[in-house]
């Protein structure tokens, strides 16, 4: 009877937990280039019954009984969002699967796609949060307008000069499996051993895509499917609810037989 | 008059079983690929039969047998929904066709589709078990292959290799270990070239009905219900008999 309790509480531990992941993805359905999460269950070991029947001993029976559910894991899924009209020259978005590099405070290396860039006091190309492009670029301070190509070349043009002129280029990197980086907030992701190393690329090749100014890419959060997880999750953690229920019902009957 | 309450202690016991089993599914409720867990009792006509062969092999014993059901449980292989996820390391299979995963205790079977690629390109089960093709682990140069009905796996048109797909054959049972994975005690069928086996970018749902599963349950709690109003009834009667009936 208690077995009943407690697998029932893993399943409303899951759900609960599913009820996170929902709510992060959904509080995140506005910020550009936001990827979602995924969460997978899967279900707890099975644990065998053997029944001696002592008043008929042939008809001893054994089967398994499962034991709730548990959490495999959660992952990001790289799907590309809707790319988005900005008209902002400082906006880049990435037309595939490609990452820009940036400078951690503490100097190593982390990865976004958020392409909504700015430019810092020491007039370097920066992530709308303030870390550097890696390398960096130095947009000058008399520059009047910046133009980078879908190659990821940053070209500026200045008043005295009729051609624009040469200040970076934007790399772009790439992971052999995207979904197994580790996300550290701020649209920031860190390499991990399973995704792999970063594999540097120029962009347009290698399916690392183009690099399109004017436009961000939105958040891959889709609403619609987020609502039905959500309703799924809460009639789920809800129906593990009333198992609890049914068995403190159960265990209040046997112990009310006495009188 | 004993024997009256051994039976209603077993009914009783069995109503819990009983719930424990629809608590595992209904926490699996969301858990895709999940299948679900259903009890079975032998018939009244099988017990009879077994307690009437049982009384003529020992004609001497006039003592009534107490006949106990058999609690069995089984997995109910049915298909859950589709689910459209857009993911290309999403697999949803068709009917009762298994994908072959690696474990430390050899080959299992599952049909849980969201996969993944871990960092060696290795294609692997969400709790990182290498799923099996037709020439050993699957490995992947890239986490968006093509993936057709046949189970054959491209990458930039580039064949790679088959899934290794297998079906059980009709009747087997089918063994639930524990995260997604079934075994089998009988010989697998793999199949190769057989077409609309599976389906890329869906995963299948729980095949748990949350309606059926509740409308047990009630079952259940009532069943238990009146099992233990039956055990009132006895210990009322075995009150009487001591308290009433002694006093003259």
């Amino acid at each position: 009877m208690t077995d009943s309790l407690y697998i029932a509480s893993t399943g409303m531990h899951t759900q609960q937990e599913s009820i996170n992941v929902i709510s992060n993805n959904l509080a995140n359905v506005n910020t550009p280039a936001f990827k979602k999460s995924k969460i997978s269950f899967v279900d707890l070991v099975y644990k065998p019954v053997n029944e001696q029947n002592t008043a008929a001993p042939f008809l001893d029976s054994s089967y398994e009984l499962g034991s709730g559910a548990a959490i495999s894991g959660t992952s990001k899924s790289f799907t590309l969002g809707e790319i988005k009209t900005t008209d902002r020259a400082l906006d880049i978005a990435i037309n595939g699967d490609g990452f820009i590099e940036v400078d951690l405070l503490d100097g190593s290396k982390a990865y976004t796609r958020n392409g909504s860039l700015s430019i810092n006091a020491e007039s370097l190309l920066t992530t709308n949060d303030g870390f550097v492009l890696s390398p960096s670029i130095q947009i000058p301070e008399d520059s009047t307008d910046v133009v980078i190509g879908t190659d990821g070349k940053v070209q500026v043009s200045i008043p005295d000069e009729s051609e624009l002129i040469e200040v970076g280029q934007i790399d772009l990197v790439k992971f052999i499996s995207a979904e197994n980086l580790k996300p550290i907030g701020n649209n920031l992701y860190l390499p991990t051993a399973d995704s792999g190393d970063a594999i540097f690329g120029t962009p347009g090749e290698d399916g690392l895509g183009i690099v399109a100014q004017g436009f961000l890419e939105s958040s891959n959060v889709n609403l619609i499917e987020e609502m039905v997880n959500l309703i799924l999750a809460q009639r789920a953690y809800e129906i593990n609810s009333k198992v609890i229920q049914a068995s403190d019902e159960m265990l209040t009957l046997s112990n009310n037989m006495r009188r | 008059m004993s024997d009256g309450l051994t039976i209603s202690e077993v009914s009783m016991i069995s109503d819990q079983t009983r719930l424990t089993a629809i608590s595992h599914n209904l926490t699996n409720v969301n858990t895709t690929g999940f299948k679900q867990q259903v009890i079975t009792t032998e018939s009244f006509n099988e017990v009879m039969n077994v307690a009437q062969s049982r009384q003529l092999d020992n004609t001497k014993n006039q003592q009534i047998m107490v006949q106990l059901p058999v609690i069995d449980t089984k997995v109910d292989a049915s298909s859950g929904a589709m689910k459209f996820t857009d993911d290309p390391l999403n697999i949803a299979l068709n009917e009762d066709y298994f994908m072959v995963v690696k474990t430390a205790r050899g080959e299992a079977y599952t049909r849980q589709g969201d996969l993944h690629m871990d960092g060696r390109g290795r294609l692997t089960t969400s709790t990182g078990l290498p799923i099996m093709g037709l020439s050993g682990e699957v490995r992947l140069t890239s986490d968006k292959p093509v993936i057709n009905q046949q189970g054959k796996i491209y990458i930039d048109d580039e064949y790679i290799t088959d899934l290794k797909i297998v079906q059980f054959p009709k009747g087997t049972e089918i063994i639930p270990i524990g995260n997604a994975l079934y075994q089998t005690t009988s010989e697998v069928a793999i199949k190769v070239n057989e077409e609309n086996m599976m389906r890329q970018g869906y995963i299948e749902a729980s095949n748990v009905n949350m309606t059926a599963e509740m409308i047990r349950m009630i079952e259940v709690t009532r069943h238990f219900e009146s099992t233990q109003q039956v055990i009132k009834g006895y210990d009322d009667m075995l009150d009487n008999a001591i308290n009433v009936i002694g006093d003259l």
